[in-house]
């Protein structure tokens, strides 16, 4: 049964993401004061993608064709590695469902975007996949220094475990080292999107879309879901950790999940939508300190004990 | 008169052998082949000038020799105030010299005056002539697999049917880039077909890391021919008709450049009426190139919401635009003597009310792209073109005003209506991509104003002036107009049978392109596409000719009839038994 609700969970996902996405792109349209096209249209995008051929350069290898099939994979793993229809009472599962195995996945993600980049040998690609290293750098000590304050408070990392300690309030707002993490948290797991003015590795002017530029038809459209998956997991795992609503009743806790995760994504054009984008070396760094003095702020605050 | 003490000053300098008058503000003076380069030097930096254009010429029926005219703008250096010459005495000098097509060579002007060197490399490419001394002898015009030894404007050259085998995709030889020294430096091309500015180009950027250390460049791979197309074709109402299609924005300033190149050859002056409207429509114009520009610098930074809402503003420009001249683009209006639309009352009544609403919405976005520190952060410091730098080159427009120097054909040299509408030349210090967009945000305000005045002082008569004229072969003039991106210069020589002997068409981003490597130094990848754009290029306008795709080794002449008919039906192509 948990691996029915689990395949549930996935396929779910896979087919709301691109509403909410159509939704997202709706409301960014008005606020530039166009109609818009309908909120349905993620979804013929990818079905237009799907049914056209692929064509690839003569100097790429076997990892970049396989490449859509594992970032696809291992974004469907970190959504799955959320406890989100599943809980500390399903014994197979839970014991997958861990802090670290996310980190591992979001890891592999990025190490297969960037060795598929390098693989192309085209330089935009090339300069794509150093400019997503780069914000792995940004980004992953500021996640982990959060989710160690998480970890120590709670005491363990097994998710559904903190998610059912915070739910019954053993745990969680009351410690200010948690609700502090939880700001840093949220930071850096927007910028795990690749959002605007976060999209560097697949900024469409300067980098002509970077590692994506390189992909077309399904496998495009594979790889379009897997970054929908991905961005719906990232903010996920923020939820999991830092709002946990879950209920007794997997779908019922799936739809609220799912509801609160596209929620988010579509508040999120109120930063993407507004301002330029940053650059590597001047506003990325400068915005990412201040998300990693917060983090820092949170660890010092769990070292004196609050 | 005017220009005459520039012509004695040279006189002091070299010896001139002729002096001709071919308009009021415009002189030629003949010198010998050796004294060329001192002569274009000694204007161009001791008396003050700016290189606004170069024309060689195939003069050989007429007397046995090429040509070379160097067109000096004299205006002042303008490097620091007061370094200006007199309102009254600004004027044009063009200084020419004769090539004997024994030698077909001359002595390279750029190591003195380095503005020169594109035009140089296109006189070897046109007509052979070779520049002793001229240190980048690459091609620039032709594409890499033309063949060596045919330069297309000579006038024996080649028949007009004539096209060049074409070399398979694999055979064609590589363009050699000027590559930077050193280990550790990555070749970044951005082009041919840079996916974002729609138009070929390549821009070959060396970096180190993601510091772009040197740049260089390939463009043309568009070139339409336009100038031999003209040459003893078209009589001078085509003339028009062709010169808007060298650009896509600015179109309207080309046609207004070439038509008064060839009005001031006969001397014809037109309606008062004709003159506003026609400084409306280039004004217009200038609102709705500029506007897309901003917009596309916002863009290019991932700002997508700026961008939408300065489009939604340069929608009434295209509505005032359509009022002016029936169409949403200024695109076919300008003939000889006159125009071919008058406006009505009624509709500058509602091109008025446009106007307030673009000069408000204007100034709600441009504040709101002020407010935003992020996107200044990425408009400040980024591409600076330094002061010397647009000096040596002769760079035009904004690209010129926005390093603080007060360049600007309708102030320098005012043409048409210009002589009655007050403006202020917007000049900002900085040389950034923030200077030159603020240049331009400042343009629309004048734009704005200037179209007003014009609405309000236009007279009451005829638009157009029946032009019974005669031209005299062998005469020429220069026209020139300020397009949005710079002065668009024309030079028209008149040939026999009221026809075109040479026409010289010079787009304002030519000037500005051999400054750009200077732009990109030091700068990162990121800012690579923005740069290009803050310079507002237009790749259509530098490019004069069209490719034309013969993929078999057949060939077919299609006559005018098939064509049409093809065109009208959709049926029986012409082009099928060549498939």
């Amino acid at each position: 049964m948990d691996f029915f609700y689990i395949s549930l969970q996935l396929i779910s996902a896979i087919i709301v993401a691109p509403l909410f996405d159509g939704i997202a792109r709706k409301l960014r349209a008005k606020f530039q004061s166009r109609i818009g096209p309908s909120i349905f249209q993620t979804y013929y995008d990818i079905y237009k993608l799907l049914k056209r051929g692929r064509t690839k350069s003569h100097s790429t290898s076997y990892i970049y064709q396989i490449s859509p099939y594992v970032l696809f994979i291992s974004a469907a793993g970190m959504f799955c590695a959320l406890p989100v229809t599943y809980g500390i009472n399903s014994s197979v599962l839970s014991q997958f469902s861990d802090i670290f195995v996310l980190l591992y996945l979001g890891a592999l993600f990025r190490f297969i975007f960037i060795v598929a980049g390098i693989d192309t040998s085209n330089p935009y690609a090339g300069v794509s996949a150093s400019r997503e290293g780069t914000v792995g750098f940004y980004t992953e000590e500021v996640a982990v220094i959060c989710l160690i304050v998480v970890m120590m408070g709670a005491g363990s990392t097994n998710l559904p475990f903190i998610t059912n300690l915070i739910q019954h309030g053993l745990y969680g707002y009351a410690v200010p080292s948690f609700s502090i993490a939880a700001t840093a948290f949220l930071w850096v797991m927007y910028v795990e999107t690749g959002r605007k003015p976060y999209d560097l590795a697949e900024a469409e002017q300067e980098l002509q879309e970077g590692v994506l530029g390189e992909f077309c038809g399904k496998d495009f459209a594979l790889i379009d879901i897997a970054i929908l998956l991905k961005q719906f997991a990232v903010l996920g795992f923020f939820l999991v950790i830092f709002i946990p609503w879950r209920f007794e009743n997997p779908i019922l806790s799936l739809l609220v999940f799912l509801a609160e995760v596209g929620f988010l994504y579509v508040m999120a054009v109120f930063i993407d939508n507004f301002g330029p984008r940053f650059t590597i070396n001047k506003g990325m760094k400068r915005t990412m300190l201040f998300a990693l003095a917060i983090s820092c702020t949170s660890l010092v605050l769990y070292i004196m004990g609050i | 008169m005017k220009c005459d003490i520039f012509i004695e000053a040279l006189g002091q300098r070299v010896k001139v052998l002729e002096v001709t008058r071919q308009y009021e503000d415009q002189v030629t003076a003949l010198v010998e082949l050796n004294d060329l380069p001192e002569a274009v030097r000694f204007l161009y930096y001791d008396m003050g000038g700016y290189l606004s254009t170069m024309i060689p010429n195939d003069e050989r029926e007429i007397n046995k020799h090429f040509a070379l005219y160097y067109v000096l703008s004299m205006e002042g250096g303008k490097m620091f105030e007061g370094d200006e010459v007199a309102q009254d005495e600004k004027c044009f000098v063009t200084v020419k010299t004769l090539i004997s097509p024994d030698t077909l060579t001359y002595p390279s002007v750029t190591p003195k005056v380095p503005a020169c060197v594109w035009y140089e490399r296109e006189a070897y490419d046109m007509f052979g002539l070779i520049a002793e001394g001229l240190p980048d002898k690459r091609r620039l015009v032709l594409s890499d697999d033309w063949p060596d030894n045919l330069h297309p404007l000579r006038k024996d050259a080649m028949d007009y049917r004539y096209r060049p085998d074409m070399k398979e995709h694999y055979m064609e030889p590589e363009f050699d880039f000027l590559r930077p020294e050193g280990s550790g430096v990555i070749d970044v091309p951005l082009g041919p077909l840079h996916i974002t500015a729609d138009e070929p180009g390549h821009f070959r950027l060396f970096c180190d890391g993601d510091t772009i250390i040197d740049a260089d460049y390939r463009l043309f791979y568009q070139h339409r021919g336009m100038e031999k197309l003209a040459e003893n074709r078209m009589n001078y109402d085509q003339m028009g008709y062709l010169a808007e299609r060298v650009c896509g924005i600015c179109g309207y300033a080309h046609a207004i450049a070439c038509i008064e190149s060839a009005e001031k050859a006969i001397n014809l002056e037109i309606p008062a009426r004709a003159q506003a409207i026609r400084i409306i429509c280039s004004e217009i114009e200038r609102l709705h190139s500029h506007l897309l520009n901003i917009g596309l610098a916002c863009e290019v930074t991932g700002n997508y919401n700026a961008f939408m809402h300065i489009f939604r503003i340069r929608e009434y420009s295209m509505k005032l635009a359509e009022l002016v001249t029936g169409g949403r683009k200024t695109y076919g209006n300008v003939v000889m003597g006159g125009l071919r639309r008058d406006m009505t009352g009624v509709e500058i009544k509602e091109s008025l009310q446009i106007l307030n609403i673009i000069e408000a919405q204007v100034d709600e976005v441009w504040d709101a792209v002020m407010d935003d520190k992020r996107q200044m952060r990425r408009w400040k410091g980024v591409g600076i073109l330094d002061k010397q730098v647009a000096r040596d080159f002769s760079a035009v427009g904004p690209n010129i005003r926005g390093s603080g120097i007060k360049r600007d054909t309708r102030y320098d040299h005012p043409y048409d209506f210009f002589k009655q509408v007050k403006f202020d030349v917007a000049v900002v210090e900085g040389g950034d991509v923030f200077a030159r967009e603020t240049v331009r945000y400042l343009e629309l305000k004048s734009s704005v104003s200037i179209i007003r005045q014009c609405f309000e002082m236009m007279p009451q008569t005829a638009i157009i002036v029946d032009p019974k004229f005669h031209v005299k072969p062998e005469n020429y003039a220069l026209a020139y107009v300020e397009a949005p991106r710079g002065d668009n210069v024309h030079w028209i020589m008149q040939g026999s049978a009221q026809k075109v002997f040479r026409w010289r068409c010079r787009a304002a981003t030519y000037n500005n392109w051999p400054s750009l490597r200077f732009q990109f130094r030091g700068n990162t990848i990121a800012d690579a596409a923005l740069i290009v754009c803050s310079l507002d290029p237009c790749y259509s306008c530098t490019e004069r000719v069209t490719v034309v795709d013969v993929k078999s080794k057949k060939s077919k002449i299609l006559t005018n009839k098939d064509l049409k008919n093809f065109s009208r039906t959709q049926k029986n192509s012409p082009l099928k038994d060549l498939r």
